[in-house]
């Protein structure tokens, strides 16, 4: 571990080295000696861990130190030390932002090594965050997350280039298995706000009584139940990125609140009155066409407009060509390397089987036929009897037939006739058509 | 039964993990120092200056007290207070003249426990 560099500025020189001496009796601490506030700004290039500052010096107070290193390095603790003894004085330089406040006493010495070590652990912890957002970051690098060269896709990852760029409300629409919370996270961990969370909340996994307190938070004793007070997600995702996805679930009298926050930039607590500013990134998805819940009265005009900003719109997988089989390999290498077993081939068949295929359940599905496959297959081949979909996908499997219209009837007539038990009345009632058509159907042994 | 006074290098020897070589170094450069903060308090004193007053006798408290002088702790930090309140000087000298006369015998303490270290 690097070393932790302490700062220690005191006017008594006498004291002063007999800190640093103190200090420096853990090899991990490299300590720097400044008799005056003025030397000690003039040196905050070599950017200290920490700060040791004695209140009363010659030159500049141990406040307006305090405040201007403050001002610059608002994260960098700085203890107080000093022979003051006034309790006022103490207490105004920690509501300045004193990391603790030390009296010169017989107990300085240990109270400043054992505060010097907690910085020291909590800096550990700081390094090991910030390592594991930058990989987080790497992970959600556009390219490792979303496969793909389709000119669709290339499109999207224009539009995504744009948005982490700035801080505009990003709308993404996309069928269900798009990746639309993926292409949220990437905007996010590739933005400015990268270090700040990214929370995200299913709206219509919630229950609408229950959104309001999720998304704001409430007091302690709001309502039967709240025993403590709850940070919302807006509060939570402050700096941040909040993704709000299915938004076109959202009830009326909800969209109403959000459109306030999103205005105002600003929440109240349910149950309390005090208003808290937020700097939230809205990034909502839907996979509804919310221009057309618009026109049916069921999403506000003024809302929509506000959360429209950037609209990245996901392609379906069945429109993103060559893509389908390029991620079917890498599922393939990634489904082989996480069992253990040499990288299958997927045969021509097996591909073209793929190609024709709609994907309803777009990249996600494929996923999962390509989990099944490597499981099912024995040798490192995926033949085309390895490729299944999901009895759910009946519907697209029949269309795959590509019939004529008159053909296609005649199946659906017959498939009613025998879950009806040949009941020609109730089927045609079904299927809204003629029972003459039935019957010369049957007549004509067309069915 | 009395308390016996505590040894005046004791605080240093915890500071410095009874490394002898750095606790005779650190007790020279007080002993190097020592008598310039003194000169600074006694003109202060005499040029009615209490600002310095103030500033000099805050500074030396907290090197009279990690030798533990109680005595000499007691007399700077009134001389402090006294300077801070700007009360007579005269009364602020005699204070410095009887700082002065302590810590000079407690040198000669600390000087005879250096040796032993």
């Amino acid at each position: 571990m690097s070393l932790l560099k302490i700062f220690v500025v005191e006017d008594d020189l006498f004291y002063g080295e007999l800190l640093k001496r103190h200090l420096s009796l853990n090899p991990d601490n490299e300590v720097f000696l400044f008799k005056d506030g003025k030397t000690c700004l003039e040196n905050m290039h070599l950017n200290p861990d920490v700060i040791s500052l004695d209140y009363g010096l010659p030159d500049i107070s141990g406040f307006d130190v305090m405040k201007k290193v403050k001002r610059d390095y608002p994260e960098l603790p700085v203890i107080i030390v000093s022979g003051q003894e006034d309790v006022k004085t103490a207490l105004d330089l920690l509501k300045a932002g004193a990391y603790d406040y030390f009296i010169k006493d017989k107990d300085t010495k240990d109270r400043l090594w054992n505060v010097i070590n907690k910085i020291r652990s909590n800096k550990k912890l700081r390094t090991e965050l910030n390592e594991l957002k930058e990989e987080v970051s790497k992970k959600y690098a556009f390219r490792n997350i979303i496969k793909g060269n389709s000119p669709a896709i290339k499109k999207v990852f224009g539009l995504m280039d744009k948005a982490v760029k700035s801080s505009i409300t990003i709308s993404i629409t996309g069928e269900t298995g798009t990746g639309k919370e993926l292409v949220a996270k990437a905007i996010h961990y590739n933005s400015p706000r990268k270090k700040k969370p990214f929370i995200a909340i299913n709206v219509s996994a919630i229950p609408h009584e229950l959104i309001e307190s999720e998304l704001f938070g409430y007091e302690k004793g709001a309502f039967t139940g709240a025993n403590a007070r709850k940070i919302g997600k807006f509060e939570q995702a402050s700096g941040g990125t909040l993704f709000l996805d299915e938004i076109g679930e959202m009830d009326a009298n909800m969209q109403a609140k959000l459109l306030r926050v999103i205005q105002e930039k600003e929440i109240t607590r349910i149950g309390g009155n005090q208003l808290i500013k937020v700097d939230t990134r809205l990034i909502v998805a839907t996979n509804r066409d919310l221009a057309r819940e618009l026109n049916r009265g069921m999403f506000r005009e003024d809302l929509y407009y506000r959360l429209l900003g950037l609209p990245i719109e996901l392609p379906p997988l069945r429109n993103r060509g060559n893509d389908i089989l390029l991620l079917a390999k890498y599922f393939t290498k990634e489904f082989c390397r996480e069992n253990g077993v040499k990288t299958k081939e997927i045969t021509e068949a097996a591909q073209n089987k793929l190609k024709k295929y709609t994907y309803p359940g777009n990249v996600r599905e494929l996923r999962s036929v390509i989990e099944l496959a490597v499981v099912m297959s024995e040798d490192n081949i995926i033949d085309e009897s390895h490729i299944n979909f999901s009895a759910s996908n009946i519907t697209t499997d029949f269309l795959l037939e590509e019939a004529s219209l008159a053909e296609y009837e005649k199946k659906i007539i017959k498939y009613y006739l025998e879950k009806y038990d040949n009941n020609v009345v109730q089927t045609a009632k079904k299927l809204s058509i003629g029972k003459s058509t039935i019957y010369r159907m049957i007549k004509n042994a067309e069915i | 039964m009395e308390t016996p006074e505590p040894s005046r290098l004791s605080l240093l020897k915890e500071y410095l993990g009874n490394d002898a070589v750095q606790i005779k170094e650190m007790v020279q450069l007080f002993l190097e120092t020592f008598p310039a903060d003194l000169l600074e308090l006694e003109t202060a004193c005499q040029n009615h200056d209490f600002t310095k007053l103030q500033k000099t006798s805050h500074r030396l408290k907290s090197s009279v007290q990690l030798f533990n002088i109680g005595v000499a702790r007691e007399k700077i930090v009134l001389i402090e207070s006294r300077a801070k309140s700007h009360e007579d000087c005269n009364g602020i000298f005699q204070l410095v003249q009887q700082f002065k006369s302590c810590m000079q015998d407690e040198v000669k303490n600390i000087r005879t426990e250096l040796q032993r270290l």
